[in-house]
């Protein structure tokens, strides 16, 4: 055995620094990719460094774009521009004129609190149904919440949301047609009554597929000849599914859980969008729909940075689950 | 080998000469072991009926799904107006068939084209390598509906173009897959003895790799037709893909966005949604069965 002790941290270590590494030149290409498609969109590139109420003469403006470095080969107006990114410089919103680091960061909040939310409905209902039906394999039971399941990842997010909205909110009047908060009330409880429906709902496809995941892992635990040892030494049943079985067959669920993130940020766009949840999906939505560059692009960059982290994680978790896994 | 097989059908009491004993072809074995898979074969009946009321929408819409008729504002379901009418007085049923021609038309049009790229890159990565895969890892660290929305932002929306979008913004899958493929061919005995008989690299991946990968693009262009369906109502539903007075079953829901035609106008978008689980849920069975089917191992 090469991986105990010392050793095994050694290689944990030299496999995170691999992992942060090969997400370097990732991030960099994808900054190559927004600010190429920001060069691509109509307009004086200056305009998005100026606010747009900001009465310039031409001079000024002429001055301005040098010191910008916007009239140099494309080449160095990305490092430009990188260094106007990297410090928290990305331009002003082409219609509102704010900053648009100001405009994105007050909708990353909602955004993450939706995502986080979503993800622990995700696990937690994918996990228990997933142990329910693996171990009542076969039965009604299973049959019904399989065939739910399939069901459930082969509805589009926009279409659930819709669904959903229209049966709990507009038919049945469980949970308020969209919004953050009622007006004028912005207490914990009320924020939690706009955010279940929405969350629960990005969570659909989650649930069903942490779901399937959980079920078919949890078959093959059981099987195993450990398990059997367990009962055959006369542990009780529960002890022995939660703690010997369950603990193993965690391995392949955690590799999914980050890999969920890109698709509930997708889901995030049309959900918000549906229920006028002030995130950056919604935000996404509408600065496309007005041709707000700027934004767009910055949002972008965002993202893939969200992104791009929890794929991170991601592998890091992997690797300290599971001791085995060790690209060198 | 013939004695042998003679022997065992004189055994069953079948008579058979040496000419009757053939080798079922590929294709035919592959038909065979899909229709046993039930839920596949229900699904591609379906798909039919589906694809026959898209393409024969002249036929059975009594009305053109274009016609604005603003008397007839969102009326109800009745015997002139199956589904009812939209915001404008057009005819709901003769919007859904109509829609379904585009939705299928864009989901069979961009696989096309995310096959066609795929597939070429990736044969040309089985051999080559590096940039190729690079360029699939930054592409596939996005879900594609974000990049799609990021470039139809600068393109604008616009049938044709969401079309082109989708393809190119799905190929890398294909393109992984036909890779995998090639490498795993690329060490077989028959590839080896192509290339020491002098056949050259074209000749080898167009008779002897490409074959091979049939089975693996006919399951992914399957699947990807869905997902191209999914992708197209997602877009066009948040109102950035193809844009009305063209019916797509995308932007018959996106007039369920405003919470009164969600509420009282049941039937205008409802049509539409069911439509799109149908199709899609129908396709990954086919999907899945064809994958059974031409899978060798099985």
């Amino acid at each position: 055995m090469r991986f105990i002790g010392r050793d095994w941290r050694d290689s944990l270590g030299r496999y995170i620094q691999r992992r942060i590494l090969i997400n370097i030149p990732l991030l960099v290409v994808i900054t190559i990719l927004s600010f190429l498609l920001l060069q691509a969109t109509p307009g004086d590139p200056l305009n998005a460094y100026v606010p747009p109420d900001a009465a310039l003469s031409e001079e000024q403006r002429d001055a301005l774009r040098e010191r910008l470095g916007l009239d140099e080969p494309l080449p160095l107006r990305y490092v430009f521009w990188l260094g106007e990114a990297a410090q928290g410089n990305l331009g002003f919103s082409a219609r509102t004129g704010q900053p648009v680091t100001d405009v994105i960061g007050s909708r990353i909040g909602p955004t993450m609190l939706l995502m986080v939310t979503s993800i622990v409905i995700g696990v937690s209902v994918g996990i228990v149904l997933g142990i329910l039906t693996a171990l009542t394999r076969n039965s009604v039971l299973d049959m019904a919440l399989s065939s739910a399941a399939l069901f459930g990842i082969s509805v589009p997010v926009y279409l659930a949301g819709l669904v959903g909205l229209y049966i709990f909110s507009v038919r049945l009047g469980w949970f308020p047609t969209g919004g953050y908060s009622t007006p004028g009330d912005s207490s914990f409880l009320d924020v939690l009554y706009h955010l279940v429906l929405p969350a629960g709902l990005i969570a659909v496809q989650y649930i069903a597929s942490t779901m399937r995941y959980t079920r078919s892992s949890m078959i093959e635990t059981i099987s195993q000849d450990y398990v059997r040892t367990a009962q055959a030494k006369g542990l009780p049943f529960r002890p022995v599914v939660l703690r010997h079985a369950f603990r193993n067959a965690l391995i392949p669920i955690a590799t999914i859980i980050g890999s969920y993130v890109p698709q509930l940020l997708a889901g995030a766009v049309f959900i918000e969008t549906i229920f006028a949840w002030p995130g950056m999906g919604r935000l996404f939505v509408e600065s496309v729909e007005n041709r707000d560059y700027p934004i767009v692009m910055g949002l972008t960059l965002i993202l893939a940075m969200i992104i791009l982290m929890a794929n991170l994680i991601t592998d890091v978790a992997y690797g300290l689950i599971d001791p085995r896994i060790r690209y060198d | 080998m013939t004695d042998h097989a003679t022997q065992t059908h004189r055994r069953y009491g079948v008579r058979l000469t040496e000419r009757e004993v053939k080798i079922e072809a590929p294709w035919r074995v592959a038909i065979r072991r899909f229709r046993r898979h039930r839920m596949a074969v229900a699904s591609l009946v379906l798909i039919l009926i589906v694809a026959a009321l898209a393409i024969g929408a002249p036929l059975i819409a009594q009305h053109d799904p274009s016609a604005i008729d603003l008397r007839a504002r969102n009326e109800g379901p009745s015997l002139n107006h199956w589904f009812g009418t939209d915001r404008t007085g057009r005819d709901s049923f003769a919007r859904t068939v109509y829609a379904g021609q585009v939705s299928l038309m864009v989901g069979v049009a961009s696989v096309v084209i995310s096959i066609g790229v795929g597939a070429l890159l990736g044969a040309l990565a089985g051999f080559t390598d590096s940039v190729i895969m690079r360029s699939t890892d930054v592409m596939m660290t996005f879900p594609p509906i974000i990049v799609i929305l990021t470039v139809a932002a600068i393109t604008g929306p616009g049938l044709w173009k969401t079309i082109a979008l989708i393809g190119l913004l799905t190929w890398p899958i294909p393109c992984r897959l036909v890779r995998a493929r090639f490498l795993l061919l690329r060490n077989l005995e028959f590839v080896h003895a192509a290339r020491v008989i002098g056949a050259p690299d074209g000749r080898i991946m167009l008779r002897h790799a490409f074959p091979n990968v049939i089975d693996v693009l006919i399951v992914n262009a399957t699947l990807g037709v869905a997902a191209a369906i999914l992708l197209e109502a997602g877009l066009s539903f948040l109102g950035l893909g193809v844009q009305p007075p063209i019916p797509s079953w995308g932007n018959m829901l996106n007039v369920a966005r405003n919470i009164s035609t969600l509420e009282n106008d049941f039937w205008q978008w409802a049509p539409a949604g069911i439509a799109i689980v149908f199709c899609v849920l129908a396709i990954n069975f086919i999907g899945d069965g064809l994958r059974e089917a031409l899978d060798p191992r099985l």
